[in-house]
């Protein structure tokens, strides 16, 4: 075994890679004369099937145009990469709450012309859906499905209270009332049913529906000024916090941990007696529990305030560039006409955004017309440039002034600054100047010819002097050749770029604007979520690599004695160490899950109760630390390595002066091992502050709960490749970077007081 | 310490096995969730017995309660179905294939370009080689975050947005850490060896291919395991720069089968132990020299 293996584990593969069919490309293509890639953000089940099955239906009928559907739920991230790399689709159906940002950024084909030529008019659909795809007067998407909320509620337990089970809340203090009574409470105080939840995951309402309620406008109408401290958002969210401490902030959490996952919905299982919620809960209840005796009515509003709700849906769209936009208008045509929605959202039981749609016998139920009502009353939520500030700063003084730890005013004042702040700089950036590229080019290329003449002219120079084999160093410069290539393109150049990025405006789609140190201000002081970030990086790598490095120690000293089967204990603690980080992420997320995984299984049988793993705040750190300790096999290795070079004598010596187990392990092994430690440290130091992909995948690119598993590369990437922020986003690298080297530097400082260095 | 030299291994012994348990328990979990219906996933007591019977036996014998009591509470019958359904409805195959290609380019390109680069700075003498190799090792503790940006500007200048090209090409022109790997073996490397070959009338490509390299067969294979598992298990790069589905890789793939069927734990936990098993079977076939290459890393240098 050994000689060649590698070669040959490379022909097999090539091999393979032969065999294998691209699956693909195998799909029969028909004789279409376009074929139209079409990216679908609705990859879930059942809106996955029903749009293909729509797709098959279009197909069918224009013999002239192919449409290849690509199911992509992570089109959000990938759109931008896709624009800016021009390999967009053709069309696609996107979130519309994200087609203006997407339009401000110039990624989108308007539309206004080609719909009209099409045929695809305001007056089908319904207005607030239309209205979202609309961003600086222009059209830049034709909205596809969407949803309304609405209160569901329980008319069995209505009925055991004494409310009328036909006469729901009306108002928010109705609402107030019912919930009071609704509301049990076990034995041992903790909450056994709710009424209505305004916060949390009971529900999906947020504080833009509230606020609308109040008739508040969260960002003026030329989206130039963020509205969010105003007296009516500070109402809706006092009124918010109140509602909260009734049932106790605390408790409720409580009670959604021991829910568990958000599958089970809290309104289906009995335990949420009111609840506002998408129409998607209609189905689930058709499904899952038929016989519910429930109501749906419109969701209360304040006494002093309006009707209103809340929409949000999906929009198909033609990303800037795209070859065919005539045969997309088509397509987008047929997608949204009257006959296509009405099969697509029967089958998926959806609610189309176009209201001819609707007028089937299918929608003709109380249920459905109960949310049809409603939509005149709908609102979206505001479409601005910096739309990932404004949902950040909002989510937060949501946790914090809904939650009641901070005033909601307070909350929300914070909130405003924030957005504000990166509302001006966007607005404020055509007047920035544009950095034309000639000049880094210029200048780094200067700097870079300049040096590279000069160690031509010495290099000549030296081998003369020296008299050096004039073959061999000519040699060692060719093989040295590709590395030297690769460091100048792939590590050097970049590093000046990224230095120039990061005092940059610059979205990859247009041109860089000089914003001189405006990132890092952002980055350091303005960004209050770089120091949640911070924090947790900190936290992580603090749990994480300490208990690591003892972990591989501890392996390594059982594994350090003579005994049989050592290699095979060796290979088993080892193993898990070579499992690729997503399958790692996969698995631990099935570990980690809350009735049915493992550690929770396992707990429960010894009598433990269950730990939160994913789901707490404080938790969800540790379990990823914990995770880490699944994979330190590596280390292990390193250590047994070192003690094996452990002398003997020096052993022998110690029991001489009859030292026992513990101190001849510190006064002898632990030195000697020194060495490996730090390198463990330092290493695992390095990795830990650069975490990202395990919280990226447990989380599904989200950070919860409560952003405890947002990491610094994490945000960087956010920043970076879903926001294409990538001057922010290169400031936050050289911020890491000065982390990451003050760690290292402070670490070989205290190495000085102990790692044995036998050159001293 | 002779006396209580028994108890000691027994000790011993036991908390070798104790760590055992905790160390593959998890992965015997994984495999029998992927070999499971998910409705046998998510019941309490979890069922743990593998029975001998297909599914629909298993069904009607529980029906008609003919299952003894402990196979009727603790037994599942194994099922392949969740293999079929990720090789069927998933292109499973496809993303094997773009991930196979990226892997053995990129390991081709590594130990190529490494190889060529550890020789130069281990063996050979020119000026300006010391301050390139610290400035090579200097490399490695830059966070890649930095050059993240740039390069995929770069990459996207040529046209490469959405191809195997981003991750494949960087490879032929040295990874940093490879090349010492390398060049710590080759300095060990008699330099007498090198002479006797040059008055031979060898070039140095010759005295590369055909001295060094076979001489340091166990450092090529460290080199060629590496960078087979990295570029197996890379996730960032692939999640930048492949956008469409076609192009995906496993690892990317995988994270997009995680978002789109969140409680399918046998679907999930099948394709989780496909994309596991190679790498398995690849360590188990080249154990000593994973091992040894680990070790090395952690030499000082």
């Amino acid at each position: 075994m050994g000689t060649g293996f590698a070669l040959r584990f490379l022909a097999l593969a090539a091999l393979l890679l032969a065999f294998v069919p691209a699956a693909a490309s195998a799909a029969s293509k028909s004789e279409a004369e376009v074929t139209l890639r079409f990216w679908n953000q609705l990859g879930f089940e059942p809106l996955r099937s029903s749009v293909e099955a729509v797709v098959g239906d279009f197909n069918a009928q224009h013999p002239r145009i192919h449409v290849e559907v690509l199911h992509n739920a992570q089109l959000e991230q990938k759109l931008l990469t896709a624009v800016a790399g021009n390999v967009a689709p053709d069309v696609a159906i996107f979130d519309r709450f994200r087609i203006s940002g997407l339009a401000h950024r110039g990624a989108l084909e308007p539309l206004d012309e080609s719909a009209a030529r099409a045929g695809i008019a305001r007056d089908d659909f319904f207005p607030v859906c239309w209205d979202e795809c609309v961003y600086d007067g222009r059209l830049y998407g034709v909205p596809y499905n969407t949803d309304v909320r609405v209160l569901y509620y329980n008319k069995a337990m209505f009925r055991q209270v004494g409310l009328d089970p036909e006469r729901p809340p009306r108002t928010w203090k109705e609402l107030r009332e019912y919930s009071e009574k609704l509301t049990l409470r076990k034995p041992d105080g903790s909450l056994e049913r709710v009424g209505f939840v305004p916060y949390l995951n009971f529900g999906n309402t947020w504080l833009y529906l509230f606020a609308w309620q109040k008739n508040a406008q969260i960002v003026s109408p030329d989206g130039r000024t963020a509205l969010l401290d105003a007296p009516e958002m500070v109402e809706a969210l006092e009124w918010v916090r109140d509602f909260v401490a009734f049932y106790g902030a605390t408790d409720l959490r409580a009670m959604q941990g021991s829910i568990g996952a958000k599958d089970l919905d809290p309104f289906m299982i009995g335990r949420v007696a009111m609840i506002g919620e998408e129409v998607f809960l209609l189905s689930r209840i058709n499904k899952y529990a038929p016989d519910l005796d429930f109501g749906i009515a419109p969701l209360p509003w304040p006494e002093d305030g309006v009707h209103a709700t809340w929409s949000g849906g999906f929009g198909m769209i033609v990303p800037r560039g795209a070859k065919h936009p005539a045969e997309a208008a088509e397509f987008i045509k047929y997608m949204t006409s009257a006959e296509a929605m009405s099969a697509f959202g029967e089958r998926a039981s959806q609610l189309p955004a176009n209201r001819r749609a609707v007028e089937t016998p299918f929608y003709g139920t109380p249920h459905w017309q109960a949310f049809i009502a409603e939509m005149p009353h709908s609102r979206f939520r505001p479409a601005i440039p910096a739309g990932g500030y404004l949902w950040e700063s909002m989510s937060r003084a949501w946790d914090a002034g809904g939650g009641g730890r901070v005033p909601p005013r307070e909350a929300l004042e914070a909130a405003q600054k924030a957005v504000q702040g990166e509302l001006d700089r966007v607005w404020s950036e055509t007047e920035r100047p544009v950095v034309p590229w000639s000049w880094p080019i210029a200048l780094f290329g200067g700097i870079g010819g300049a040096l590279l003449l000069w160690r031509i002219v010495h290099a000549v120079r030296r081998v003369r002097a020296l008299s050096l084999g004039r073959g061999e160093a000519a040699a060692g410069y060719a093989f040295a050749a590709p590395v030297i290539a690769g460091l100048l393109v792939f590590t050097v150049g970049p590093i000046a770029v990224s230095a120039f990025y990061s005092f940059c405006s610059y979205d990859v789609l247009n041109p860089p604007r000089w914003a001189g140190l405006y990132n890092y201000r952002q980055v350091l002081v303005e960004d209050p979520l770089f120091a949640k970030t911070a924090m947790n990086t900190l936290v992580y790598t603090v749990a994480a690599v300490p208990s690591a490095v003892a972990g591989a120690l501890l392996l390594a000293l059982l594994l350090n004695v003579q005994m049989r089967g050592r290699g095979i204990w060796r290979t088993l603690f080892y193993l898990p160490s070579i499992v690729p980080v997503v399958a790692l992420s996969m698995l631990f997320m099935w570990l980690f899950s809350g009735d049915f995984g493992l550690f929770n299984i396992v707990l429960k049988s010894v009598g433990l109760p269950g730990v939160p793993w994913m789901t707490s705040p404080r938790v969800a750190k540790l379990s990823l630390a914990l995770m880490n300790l699944w994979t330190v096999g590596g280390g292990m290795i390193i250590f047994l390595a070192a003690l094996q070079g452990v002398p003997r004598h020096l052993h022998e010596a110690a029991v001489i002066d009859g030292a026992g187990p513990a101190r001849r392990f510190l006064a002898v092994t632990f030195p000697m091992i020194s060495p490996s430690v730090f390198f463990l440290l330092v290493t695992n130091t390095i990795g830990g502050l650069q975490v990202f992909t395990q919280s990226y995948l447990m989380t599904k690119g989200t950070g919860e709960p409560e952003d405890s598993t947002l990491f610094l590369v994490f945000q960087l990437f956010r920043r970076g490749f879903v926001d294409f922020n990538m001057g922010n986003a290169a400031a936050m690298a050289w911020v890491i970077f000065a982390v990451v080297l003050v760690a290292t530097v402070l670490q070989f400082q205290l190495a000085r007081l102990w790692v044995h260095d036998e050159s001293r | 310490m002779k006396h209580d030299g028994m108890l000691w291994t027994m000790l011993h012994r036991a908390a070798l096995v104790a760590l055992a348990v905790v160390f593959v328990g998890p992965f015997l979990w994984v495999l029998m969730t992927s070999i499971k219906r998910d409705r046998e996933s998510i019941v309490l007591p979890p069922r743990v017995v593998p029975v001998a019977m297909s599914p629909e036996t298993f069904d009607r014998k529980a029906e008609a309660g003919e299952l003894s009591p402990f196979v009727a509470k603790y037994g599942f019958p194994p099922t392949a179905g969740n293999y079929l359904r990720a090789v069927q409805e998933f292109p499973f195959l496809l993303y094997l294939r773009n991930t196979l290609l990226i892997v053995v380019l990129s390991t081709i390109g590594t130990v190529l370009s490494c190889a060529a680069g550890a020789y130069a700075f281990g063996c050979l003498r020119w000026p300006d080689r010391d301050w390139i190799f610290a400035v090579v090792l200097g490399t490695m503790l830059l966070p890649s975050q930095i050059v993240v940006i740039p390069q995929f500007m770069l990459f996207r200048t040529f046209g490469w947005i959405d191809t195997p090209l981003p991750l494949v090409v960087p490879a032929f022109f040295g990874v940093a850490f490879t090349v010492f790997l390398l060049r710590q073996f080759f300095i060990t490397l008699p330099r007498d060896l090198f002479e006797a070959a040059r008055i031979d009338g060898a070039g140095e490509l010759r005295i590369l291919a055909q001295i060094v390299v076979p001489l340091s067969k166990p450092a090529m294979l460290a080199a060629a395991i590496f960078a087979i598992m990295g570029a197996w298990n890379d996730f960032f790069n692939p999640l930048i720069y492949l956008s469409s589905e076609s192009s995906k890789t496993l690892a990317v793939g995988l994270y997009g089968m995680v978002t789109e069927y969140n409680v399918e734990w046998g679907l999930l936990m099948a394709c989780g132990t496909m994309m596991i098993a190679p790498v398995v079977v690849l360590f188990f076939l080249a154990q000593r020299h994973f091992i040894e290459g680990i070790a090395a890393t952690g030499m000082k240098g």
